[in-house]
């Protein structure tokens, strides 16, 4: 087939010295242009989304709920009807209630409304309670709350009671 | 992707370029065919950032890369002239060049068969070595080599009526 001259100078061929410049500085600018390409801009734009939308997600889920009695702040005699109490949370709030013994007075109305499920409110929320009513429950945030009256201690007792 | 020293492609040209010019300039037939065929092969390798399971799988993989890159400026260069390698002889550069009693025999041989006369009958690959380089199966390489040495010998024959 060939001889054996034809193969050992076959052999002895090498690649141009000036083909490893050629390669090797084409191999830098492809290996920049990778990193920039526009799929992997899009990639990385796509990552940072869904990473500011999970710490946003997760930073509303776990945001504290806290219920307070505003009005009256302090003092509840028995002969105390209502009780104005105030949600608050830093995200958002989603409330709901079973026991029709919550009220709220939708914005620019002077009626008030009776609470079964609200969503998305922002931050704060007042709602009117019933202390004949006691104890009712409260969910806010997939967290249920017993708002309740002690008669003995003559005060509101507001405690979590499962998520 | 796997993070690999910044020398790695520098290693890997200097363990592959001749190799693969080699191969390439059997192919093209064109000294400048070839170092292109060279240089987008490793241009493959950094876009795509390859990992191999062992060294013959890479060596593998370069050399088929090589050849169907000069399969597709084979195919390229039937619609466009190009200068013949006799025309473009670099008296300097007699170490780039191949043979013209190989050049010659290699001329007008349909590419398989040229593929697998290169590997083993000038490379020095096995029959095996080959197989598993091309994907092919054992018999199947010596099948294209047989009608390989077939083809050369009736050009032979035919050359040597036309004298």
């Amino acid at each position: 087939m060939f001889s054996q001259t034809d193969i050992n100078n076959y052999r002895k061929i090498k690649a141009p010295i000036e083909l490893k410049e050629k390669v090797l500085s084409a191999s830098k600018t492809s290996s920049a242009k990778k990193y920039f390409s526009v799929k992997s801009i899009s990639s990385l734009a796509a990552c940072l989304f869904i990473g500011l939308f999970c710490v946003f997600w997760f930073n509303n889920l776990n945001s504290p709920v806290t219920i307070t009695p505003i009005s009256p702040a302090n003092n509840y005699p028995r002969s105390v009807e209502s009780v104005l109490l105030v949600v608050e949370c830093d995200g958002k709030i989603d409330v709901s209630s079973t026991d029709n013994t919550f009220y709220y007075y939708p914005e620019g109305s002077d009626n008030a409304e009776c609470l079964t499920e609200l969503k998305n409110v922002n931050n704060k929320l007042e709602i009117q309670w019933n202390v004949s009513e006691s104890p009712s429950f409260l969910r806010v945030n997939g967290e249920v709350f017993e708002i309740s009256y002690s008669f003995s201690e003559e005060k509101i007792v507001i405690t979590k009671v499962k998520k | 992707m796997v993070l690999k020293p910044d020398n790695y492609l520098e290693k890997l040209y200097d363990e592959y370029a001749d190799l693969l010019y080699r191969i390439a300039l059997t192919h093209s037939l064109n000294q400048h065919d070839a170092m292109d065929a060279v240089q987008d092969v490793f241009l493959k390798f950094v876009s795509i950032d390859k990992t191999f399971t062992d060294e013959e799988h890479q060596k593998a993989w370069f050399i088929r890369l090589v050849i169907n890159r000069c399969h597709d400026l084979t195919r390229k260069n039937q619609v466009r002239e190009y200068i013949p390698l006799d025309e473009v002889y670099d008296v300097a550069d007699e170490e780039s060049h191949l043979s013209p009693s190989v050049k010659e025999m290699l001329e007008g041989l349909p590419e398989k068969f040229k593929t697998v006369l290169v590997l083993h009958y000038l490379e020095g690959f096995s029959v095996e070595e080959t197989a598993m380089i091309l994907k092919l199966s054992v018999s199947a390489v010596k099948m294209r080599l047989a009608r390989a040495r077939d083809y050369i010998k009736d050009k032979h024959k035919k050359e040597e009526f036309y004298v």
